[in-house]
């Protein structure tokens, strides 16, 4: 009867004589999200350094762009390669919160890491030696400073310092930046020769838009370091030959040639709103593994409990003959 | 189409099993809120225990008491005791493994002294020390090492930095660091207070591949006289800031804290000690890492020296050599001890004074997997500096 209604409703449209025609274009569907790529065992390097930090160059182990979870293959034209020294980066520069008091580091070395694409500063100070991105005119030598101090009047940045994003005035270039005021949040813009810009302060939070032109909200206290990251012409830079694409543990793809329809190709959009980072992601808690007895599962406890057999299917019937 | 009588499905195939475990593994997956203590609850203020641990005593006011030890040992961390030798301390563990981050000024500092960039001319063009050695036999002194060495042993792996996927094949022959039982004696002694170490102590180690020792105190003459000792007490230490001098430093707990020094009881005095380093492949030192590694290894046996009959002062200052060699390249090392306090902040009135010959080449090294067929670019100035220092005793009257 339904339809029959809409089957009216639609010949009644058609014989209106003012027709509005509705047409709606969408913007193609968007892509799926990228994987996860698997390039190095991030866990195997904790399990080797026993979760601390160490500036010494570690063994990493190769994934070949396979879940070290389940072994799968999740990341096409990713394997073989040889096995580069890793060095852990601490992106987390976190200095005291008196006014006036900075921890200072002196830096020791600039240089190429093969893991990453910006080059990689080791600094030392009071604390120990540690390695960290590479701003774009760090060298070795260079006193850089951290402080956390929140000040009330925006800061200038000095290139290679890190400071909270709330104390940066309007229009400092910065990277490394923290999601969320811990010492182990993810950080923002870590690729050669990207930098990301603070755009306005609100209250709590500082608006800083990314190199991608998206603009975030994140709280005033996380840390970020001053400047442009190093290696900016990395993209002028070429492999030299497929063979050595490869050794450096990237396939070539290949396939038959598709040509590109128009779901390719760049779509003008408009930017997405400020988002703002306020909770951290929680982790999920961790899964329980219980077993539950003959006992437990009968439901029978106290005076109700009978013996362990008849839940069980036992009954006390004669046995036929 | 064949008539087909209804037949009711009797077997249980491996699909059904298949898919019975899919729809069992999917329902097992699917996760249960976690649950959280209702805020009316959290207002009453009692005590929650996890249900499952209701018994266990990490539900109990242990965990509290455990927090407040840990509060209050603060940094020092003991470690639990598992040998009954074991050291309640950690202490700071100086091996050569690690490059010292500023070098030489570095090591200036730890060690409280002056460092003099070249050797003293006295020392220098000591008549004594001029030697007749023929040039042959230096060549043939070499080549003891780098080619008449019968050992076979299995070389390291080669990394070649610019064909760096490259995998060379292993040899086998004489390693960089030719190793003799009865040669590298074990060298440790144990330093603390001051400034860095009255917290923690620190351990310097090495192992010479040789320690020349002589009955005669003459070779324990200092070179500088007290008026030069004197005058060194006024220049300062260098100031390394914002680098802490200690942050290459290894920490591990030590089982113990005695002198080690080969024929320490007998009534000998450490002439000079020689050893050679190896270079890595990927992460070599630079001269000045090398040159603190030399400075800070002979000060390990200076001390040892002064200190090797349980003597905790110093009556008189001593001088002590160091000879390392790393790739071809010489570093010549004179310690004078003049003091064994380590460095306080405000009282740094004695100094120790240490004269330097910093990466002279004596030859030009073959890589680890060549042959050296003959020695290539013998330098024997550098040779008669290395026999100027062997042999240049101090003459305390002379100032």
């Amino acid at each position: 009867m339904i339809s029959s209604l809409a089957v009216e409703l639609g010949a009644l449209r058609l014989a209106c004589s003012s027709k509005i025609i509705v047409a709606t274009r969408n913007m193609p569907a968007r892509g799926t999200k990228p994987l996860p790529r698997h390039l190095w065992d991030m866990a195997d390097l904790e399990e080797k350094t026993g979760g601390a930090y160490t500036h010494k160059p570690l063994r990493i182990n190769r994934l070949g762009g396979r879940d070290p979870e389940t072994g799968r293959k999740v990341n096409q034209h990713i394997g073989g390669g040889v096995k580069f020294d890793y060095f852990m980066i601490d992106f987390h520069r976190r200095g005291p919160t008196e006014q006036g008091s900075t921890y200072d580091e002196r830096v020791l070395e600039v240089r190429r890491d093969p893991n990453r694409t910006c080059h990689i500063a080791l600094c030392a100070g009071t604390q120990g030696k540690r390695w960290i991105l590479a701003t774009e005119n760090m060298k070795a030598g260079d006193i850089i400073s951290t402080s956390g101090h929140l000040a009330e009047n925006p800061v200038i940045g000095v290139e290679g310092n890190a400071y909270p994003i709330g104390s940066l005035a309007a229009g400092t270039v910065i990277n490394s930046i923290e999601r969320y005021p811990t010492s182990h949040s993810e950080t923002f813009v870590k690729a050669a020769g990207m930098s990301a810009t603070i755009v306005r302060h609100q209250g709590e939070y500082t608006v800083v838009k990314l190199p991608h032109k998206h603009e975030f909200s994140l709280h005033r206290t996380c840390m970020a370091t001053v400047g442009r990251l190093s290696h900016a012409d990395i993209d002028g830079k070429i492999f030299g030959s497929a063979q050595m694409h490869r050794r450096f543990g990237y396939k070539m793809s290949s396939g038959l040639f598709h040509k590109k329809d128009g779901y390719f190709g760049r779509k003008v959009r408009a930017l997405p709103p400020v988002r703002v980072l306020d909770t951290p992601p929680q982790a999920p808690p961790p899964a329980q593994r219980f077993t539950l007895t003959k006992a437990d599962l009968s439901g029978l406890h106290g005076h109700a409990k009978v013996h362990n057999l008849l839940p069980s299917g036992y009954s006390t019937r004669d046995y036929p003959d | 189409m064949v008539f087909r009588k209804y037949r009711a499905v009797k077997q249980w195939g491996k699909m059904d099993t298949r898919i019975f475990k899919e729809i069992y593994n999917s329902r097992n997956k699917r996760k249960m809120p976690a649950f959280e203590v209702p805020e009316a609850v959290k207002a009453l203020g009692v005590p929650i225990f996890e249900p499952n641990e209701v018994f266990t005593q990490t539900n109990r006011k242990k965990n509290i008491i455990e927090q407040a030890r840990s509060q209050a040992e603060g940094e020092v961390r003991f470690a639990e005791q598992e040998h009954p030798l074991q050291k309640n301390h950690p202490a700071y563990i100086f091996e050569g493994a690690e490059p010292m981050s500023d070098g030489i000024a570095q090591a200036a500092l730890l060690t409280r002294s002056v460092v003099r960039y070249n050797l003293p001319d006295t020392i220098l063009h000591n008549a004594a020390a001029k030697l007749d050695i023929d040039e042959e036999m230096v060549r043939d002194a070499i080549l003891h090492g780098e080619r008449y060495n019968p050992t076979l042993e299995k070389l390291p792996a080669r990394f070649d930095p610019v064909m760096f996927w490259i995998r060379h094949v292993r040899l086998h022959g004489t390693p960089v660091l030719k190793r003799k039982v009865n040669r590298d004696s074990p060298l440790s002694v144990y330093l603390s207070g001051g400034q860095y170490f009255s917290r923690v102590p620190l351990v310097l180690r090495g192992q010479p591949h040789l320690t020349v020792q002589s009955p005669d105190s003459t070779v324990t003459m200092p070179w500088a006289g007290p008026i030069d000792v004197k005058a060194v007490s006024t220049e300062p230490l260098p100031d390394i800031y914002p680098i802490s001098p200690i942050i290459d430093f290894e920490k591990d707990t030590i089982y113990n804290d005695d002198l080690l020094l080969t024929r320490r009881q007998q009534k000998t005095h450490v002439h000079s000690i020689l050893w050679s380093r190896e270079q890595d492949q990927k992460y070599p030192w630079t001269s000045e890492q090398n040159m603190a590694n030399a400075i800070l290894t002979t000060y390990a046996a200076a001390i040892a020296e002064a200190t090797r009959n349980g003597a905790t002062k110093l009556e008189k200052p001593l001088l002590v050599r160091g000879v390392q060699l790393v790739n071809g390249r010489l570093d010549l090392v004179a310690f004078q001890l003049n003091t064994l306090k380590p460095t306080e902040t405000g009282d740094n009135a004695e100094k120790n004074i240490v004269w330097i010959e910093k990466g002279l080449r004596l030859y030009k090294p073959k890589p680890y997997y060549e042959q050296m067929e003959v020695v290539e670019k013998l330098d024997m100035n550098v040779f008669h500096k290395f026999v100027a220092l062997m042999l240049g005793f101090g003459a305390p009257h002379a100032h």
